[in-house]
């Protein structure tokens, strides 16, 4: 117990820790509050300071990365078809290619109505493959629309429907096969009818006896 | 009565943002702290270093800070290590002292009293340079920070009995030297 107390008494001593308290009065210089205080501001400062810290990058990321998106959406997206090829389907592609024939002529002379499609025809998915086939399917009826008013197609599914001829058909065709003085007369305009199909022209005759139908009616036809 | 939030809150509390915490924890803790490296460092520019580096050191710290133990141990845990880092940085450390108590402000007492509280300062002063460095410490720790012997023994790395023997070496020789007495250890 002694032992105890005189250790207490050595190690804690009253007078020697009043007469140290009662000297050591020196304070911290208010320059180093200062300092240290803003530097404790600085490294804490609010929640969202720390996250502008990172926006920036993130905002780069973020514009990056959607411009990569729309990059690779675009990239992905089927091209756009020129203006006056709208894609049809199989059923709907006689009437619309019908349609298109009154106006064939002036859009056969321009090349640019062709290229595009055979642009679309090459390297592209197995289901654009079909829209552009049936481009360059109605660009070859346009083509031949261009070459003469009679039009058949017998290769596949785009058949052209033949217009029937108005009134003035004799007067609205620019080309013809026989010449005033057989079509004056039916007999003469047979003949050449006849002629024609003997040649192999085949349309052209059917061309003809089409106007020869409506030129002499039905009975006077041998 | 006021409430007063312990020390390891108040830097839970500035570890999730809150400066104020920090302020009221460096008001309570700041002029023990220097004192306690002015009294080693012997030097004010080096203990001013010495304070901010701990003090760094502390703010650095807060986001992995876990109170584990008292935030006093740990303040004067850090400080303690950089005070030897700043021996080891400093080999002319010792050789000079420009902490005189004559230039310590005054509280305007008399000129009587002045005299005497200013030779009260040389001989504390004098006996606390003259322990060794060890000795020293622990006393600091225990007067300044309020550590009891075993949290100075966690401080400093020793053993309890030695730091109870050094703690009664110190208050020995301090003793002596306020009663102007010499005396060995």
């Amino acid at each position: 117990m002694s032992d105890k107390r005189n250790n207490r008494d050595e190690t804690v001593d009253p007078r020697v820790s009043a007469a140290y308290r009662e000297l050591a009065d020196e304070r911290t210089p208010g320059h180093l509050d200062h300092a240290v205080l803003n530097a404790a501001r600085g490294a804490a400062g609010p929640k969202w300071a720390r996250a502008v810290a990172w926006l920036r990058p993130a905002a780069w990321v973020a514009t990056i990365g959607v411009c990569l998106a729309i990059v690779i959406e675009i990239a992905l997206l089927p091209e756009q078809e020129p203006a006056g090829l709208t894609p049809v389907s199989e059923d709907a592609l006689p009437a619309t290619a019908t349609k298109r024939r009154e106006t064939a002529a002036p859009q056969a002379a321009e090349p640019a109505a062709a290229r595009p499609a055979q642009k679309l025809s090459r390297g592209m998915p197995e289901e654009r493959q079909g829209r552009a086939d049936e481009a360059e399917a109605l660009n070859r009826i346009q083509d031949l629309d261009a070459q003469g008013p009679v039009v058949k197609d017998e290769t596949g599914p785009l058949l052209l429907q033949s217009a029937p001829a108005p009134a003035s058909a004799r007067d609205l065709a620019t080309e013809r096969y026989c010449d005033e003085s057989q079509t004056a007369d039916p007999n003469a305009w047979l003949a050449c009818i006849l002629e024609l199909e003997r040649q192999g022209l085949l349309d052209a005759a059917r061309l003809e006896r089409d106007l020869l139908t409506r030129a002499f009616p039905p009975p006077e036809l041998p | 009565m006021e409430h007063r939030p312990e020390d390891s809150a108040l830097m839970l509390r500035y570890r999730d943002g809150d400066v104020a915490a920090f302020e009221t924890l460096y008001q309570r803790h700041k002029d023990p702290l220097f004192r306690y490296l002015l009294r080693h460092c012997r030097q004010r520019a080096a203990a001013e270093d010495v304070f901010q580096e701990v003090w760094g050191k502390i703010i650095k710290s807060r986001d992995n800070y876990r109170p584990t133990a008292k935030f006093t141990t740990f303040l004067f845990h850090v400080a303690h290590n950089c005070f030897i880092d700043y021996i080891r940085r400093n080999k002319r450390y010792g050789t000079t002292a420009d902490v005189e108590p004559d230039s310590w402000p005054d509280d305007g007492d008399c000129p009587e009293t002045l005299v005497e509280k200013s030779l009260a300062r040389r001989r504390l002063n004098a006996a606390l340079s003259a322990l060794p460095d060890e000795q020293r410490d622990v006393f600091l720790l225990h007067e300044e920070a309020g550590l009891s012997l075993d949290e100075i023994a966690s401080v400093t790395d020793c053993k309890r009995e030695t730091v109870k023997s050094r703690l009664r070496y110190a208050v020995g020789k301090l003793r002596a030297a306020l009663d102007d007495t010499p005396e060995t250890a």
